[in-house]
């Protein structure tokens, strides 16, 4: 198996305040991990970190087999972040404006989109099922309308993982159902490794094979846990307030 | 040819002015969406201290406000660095310090000279032969360079650190781009005037946002808007003899409000149309 991603004796904290205390674990090719965890527990700053947006106080992290110091590969890591749905919603681009953007870097300073580039995206926007929208701007879509172009955006370049960071706050359930079923898709026939950050009891026992449980500034990861299993560790770090948060949303 | 353009003095203003009409939305359009439109207020006061300083050394004032305004956009890209939770905070810093050296400078020309109103207000009367092919030759690098930079910005603008994981180099951009403004504000001073060319960069993009369905349509109509007023201002401020500044400014605004117009008519025509 190939490992896409490899976490070392990672530690971070913001100033002093300790946040990720030596932890450790790896995802190989077309895993599709969860992470669950409290507020507050340091999934998104895990997260931030993978990405080289903090930098650890200890640890190495390896993307694709090579260190984050020296990776240059980000096209192939896809991005969709906590806040995304909540962007700056009255910004003039369109849906296809909005995805090449992210074929940008490719193409490279001073060169221009070209036809093949725009075939990319209009076959991007097919596979989240928002071919009819090209032309909308991006801010008269709905939330969930929206997080998909954001999913569009990061295939477009054809990544090998995806993070993504409680992708459906703010989508209603059916939307919701709908979007884990497309993330899904993109894990098991395009072979894209996933790593989410959710709170959703039903995606972690029906798709994920590995859960990564994140708390007191440690993460433990077990490797296709049972249904059961889930459940217990999910009512283990939430308690009783469990249905509370899983309806939260 | 009609009586406008038979002045060499007029001729030099227009095509000074459509160089403007160019710059300046293409500026506007990424202050606007970056957030960052306090930035033109900010150079054009540091600008201010540059043609004073010009006055002063009886050298072109163009050159010296170039130097002076290049160097303050790099004052404030490296000052953003200290204060990054308050972005705003270092364009208020190097505004507070190029309006105080102006007022210096110009306590120290003895008499307030009829110059130095021309270029807070503008006035087409004044740009020189010379003035005019620095105008040309810096407008036309700076136009390239921003349809170069084109989709980096955009991107950018939309989602910085999206931008920042796909690889744009941000901090370089950034730079070049704080440099690209600083340019605009000089070269357009002279028609524009110091006190109102950030408006002439933000009210065409104002307007346009109302009405584009795409950026390329925003940047576009932005452009049309800008070019409109620079050129109709120009000359209305010919036949009225008005601070050529503040009849461009009153044009966009006009623009703007025509806009806001358009939309409720269109408005509630559809009201109708679902009846
Ligand atoms: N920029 C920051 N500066 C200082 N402390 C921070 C910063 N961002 C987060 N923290 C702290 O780090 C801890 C972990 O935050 P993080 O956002 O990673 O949690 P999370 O597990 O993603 O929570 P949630 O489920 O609410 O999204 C929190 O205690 C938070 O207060
Ligand atoms: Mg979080």
């Amino acid at each position: 198996m190939n490992k896409i991603l490899e976490v070392n004796n990672l530690t971070f904290a913001y100033d002093k305040n300790l946040i990720l205390d030596n932890i450790s674990f790896e995802i190989n090719e077309g895993d599709f991990a969860g992470i669950v965890g409290p507020n507050g527990s340091g999934k998104s700053t895990l997260i931030k970190l993978i990405l080289g947006l903090l930098k650890p106080v200890k640890g190495t992290i390896k993307l694709l087999g090579k260190d984050i110091n020296s990776f240059n590969e980000w096209s192939k890591i896809g991005y969709i972040s906590q806040k995304a749905a909540s962007f700056n919603t009255s910004f003039p681009a369109t849906v296809e404006e909005t995805i090449a953007a992210n074929l940008y870097p490719q193409i490279g300073l001073f060169k221009r989109i070209k036809k093949e580039d725009m075939k990319k995206v209009h076959d991007v926007l097919k596979v989240v099922g928002m071919e009819d929208y090209s032309k909308q701007l991006i801010g008269n879509l709905s939330g969930g309308q929206q997080q998909k172009v954001f999913i569009a955006r990061t295939l477009v370049s054809s990544p090998k993982i995806m993070f993504l960071d409680e992708p459906t706050v703010g989508i209603d359930n059916k939307s919701q159902e709908n979007f884990y079923e497309l993330i899904y898709k993109l894990n098991t026939s395009m072979n894209i490794s996933i790593v989410m950050i959710s709170h959703d009891i039903g995606v972690m026992t029906e798709k994920a094979n590995k859960v990564l449980c994140m708390g007191n500034k440690k993460l433990i990861m077990h490797t296709n846990p049972s249904n059961t299993k889930i459940t217990e560790i999910l009512s283990e770090i939430y308690g009783d307030k469990m249905h509370l948060l899983l309806h939260h949303h | 040819m009609p009586e406008i353009l038979q002045y060499a003095f007029m001729q030099r203003a227009i095509i000074a002015g459509i160089i403007i009409g160019f710059l300046c939305p293409l500026i506007g359009i990424f202050i606007v969406l970056r957030r960052m439109s306090l930035i033109g207020d900010s150079l054009s006061h540091v600008a201010l201290s540059g043609v004073v300083t010009g006055i002063l050394l009886k050298t072109s004032p163009l050159i010296m406000t170039l130097i002076f305004s290049i160097t303050a956009a790099l004052g404030i890209e490296k000052l953003r660095k200290s204060y990054e939770k308050y972005a705003e905070l270092a364009i208020s810093i190097i505004m507070s310090a190029g309006m105080a050296i102006a007022v210096i400078l110009i306590s120290l020309v003895k008499s307030i000279n009829i110059d130095l109103f021309g270029y807070l207000f503008g006035n087409i009367t004044t740009v020189l032969p010379q003035d005019l092919w620095i105008i040309i030759g810096l407008g036309i690098i700076v136009i390239s360079s921003i349809f170069l930079i084109y989709k980096e910005l955009f991107y950018m603008s939309f989602d910085e650190e999206a931008a920042s994981l796909a690889g744009i180099p941000i901090k370089a951009i950034n730079i070049y781009f704080v440099i690209l403004i600083a340019i605009t504000i000089t070269l357009s001073m002279r028609i524009v005037g110091i006190l109102l060319i950030s408006s002439l960069m933000i009210l065409p993009v104002a307007s346009s946002l109302q009405i584009g369905k795409s950026f390329k349509e925003v940047t576009f109509l932005s452009i049309i808007f800008a070019q409109i007023s620079v050129i109709l201002g120009i000359i209305v401020s010919y036949y009225f003899e008005l601070a050529s500044g503040g009849t461009i400014v009153l044009i966009s605004v006009i623009i703007l409000l025509s806009v806001f117009a358009f939309k409720s008519i269109r408005k509630l025509k559809n009201r109708h149309s679902y009846h």
